[in-house]
């Protein structure tokens, strides 16, 4: 363990601080209807299928 | 009457978001091939992953203190060129690693990120769905990647930091759905703004292709 991967920790340490807000404000929104949820699909798809497609170029 | 103002302000509205769109797209060009000129001289220089932690801190200082009480200014301008700037010479030691390494991972992960980045603002563009409900997915989504991140940096076990670098493909994804449909839906008024958010999901996205392909190509 050296003093950069302190300062690493430390650094993603303090983001998690500065996010934590958000985090807290989203558990107190209610709850999305799953229908819109489905459209977020397609480009999960089109997202998996790029890397899947990169992966296998330089394989 | 009433119905006359109204097709105005919708108009009005259109033409607003069609200017953000623009700007937002313009600036985010113009501060990309900016942080490639840093990430050349970094790079050049030789400068090592203790220097790029720095920049990355400073980039990130900018980000949250400096950008939010600057960017309805013109001084937004410059300081979104340093937090991008800065982000660039970050990315130096890790791009010397990986052309090193295979230089066809660097431009596989170049292109790549290109491909989700149009893939994703077009779908979004053309669908015009407004992906707002996302916001807390996504900031969660991105607290407990950053809680595994810290974990690992002590664990150091290559499999999750692969599991890692897959997750944060799919969250700065979500972001780049949720910033431009914020755009779009006139969630997003400030170019400035939604050119930082861009960009930092673009190089996230950039970093963890890297990884990815880095770790599959057998080299990493």
């Amino acid at each position: 363990m050296d003093w950069l991967q302190i300062t690493q920790a430390l650094f993603l340490a303090a983001m998690m601080v500065f996010i934590f807000p958000m985090v807290k404000r989203s558990f107190n929104k209610p709850g999305e209807s799953s229908g819109k949820w489905g459209s977020i699909v397609m480009p999960l798809i089109i997202v998996i299928a790029i890397v899947a497609l990169l992966i296998s170029f330089v394989q | 009457m009433q119905l006359n103002s109204t097709v105005v302000r919708s108009e009005e509205s259109i033409f607003q978001t069609n200017k953000v769109i623009k700007n937002t797209y313009m600036l985010l060009s113009m501060t990309l091939f900016f942080s490639a000129i840093t990430a050349y001289l970094s790079m050049a220089m030789g400068t090592g992953f203790g220097m790029a932690l720095v920049a990355n801190i400073v980039a990130i200082v900018l980000l949250w203190f400096v950008l939010p009480k600057v960017a309805n200014s013109a001084t937004g301008i410059p300081v979104v060129f340093a937090f991008t700037g800065l982000l660039g010479f970050g990315l130096g030691p890790l791009l010397t690693y990986y052309l090193a390494m295979d230089p066809s991972v660097v431009m596989t992960a170049m292109g790549g990120t290109g491909a989700i980045f149009i893939a994703l603002s077009g779908y979004a563009i053309t669908t015009k769905k407004d992906f707002s409900f996302m916001g807390g997915f996504l900031a969660v989504g991105l607290f407990v990647l950053i809680g595994i991140m810290i974990l690992n940096i002590f664990l150091q076990i290559p499999i999750l930091a692969l599991a890692l670098s897959g997750g944060i493909v799919l969250v700065m994804s979500g972001l780049i759905l949720y910033q431009t449909s914020a755009i779009i839906n006139g969630g997003e008024t400030n170019y400035i703004m939604a050119t930082a958010s861009l960009f930092l999901s673009i190089l996230n996205i950039f970093t963890s292709l890297l990884h990815i392909l880095g770790a599959f190509s057998g080299n990493d």
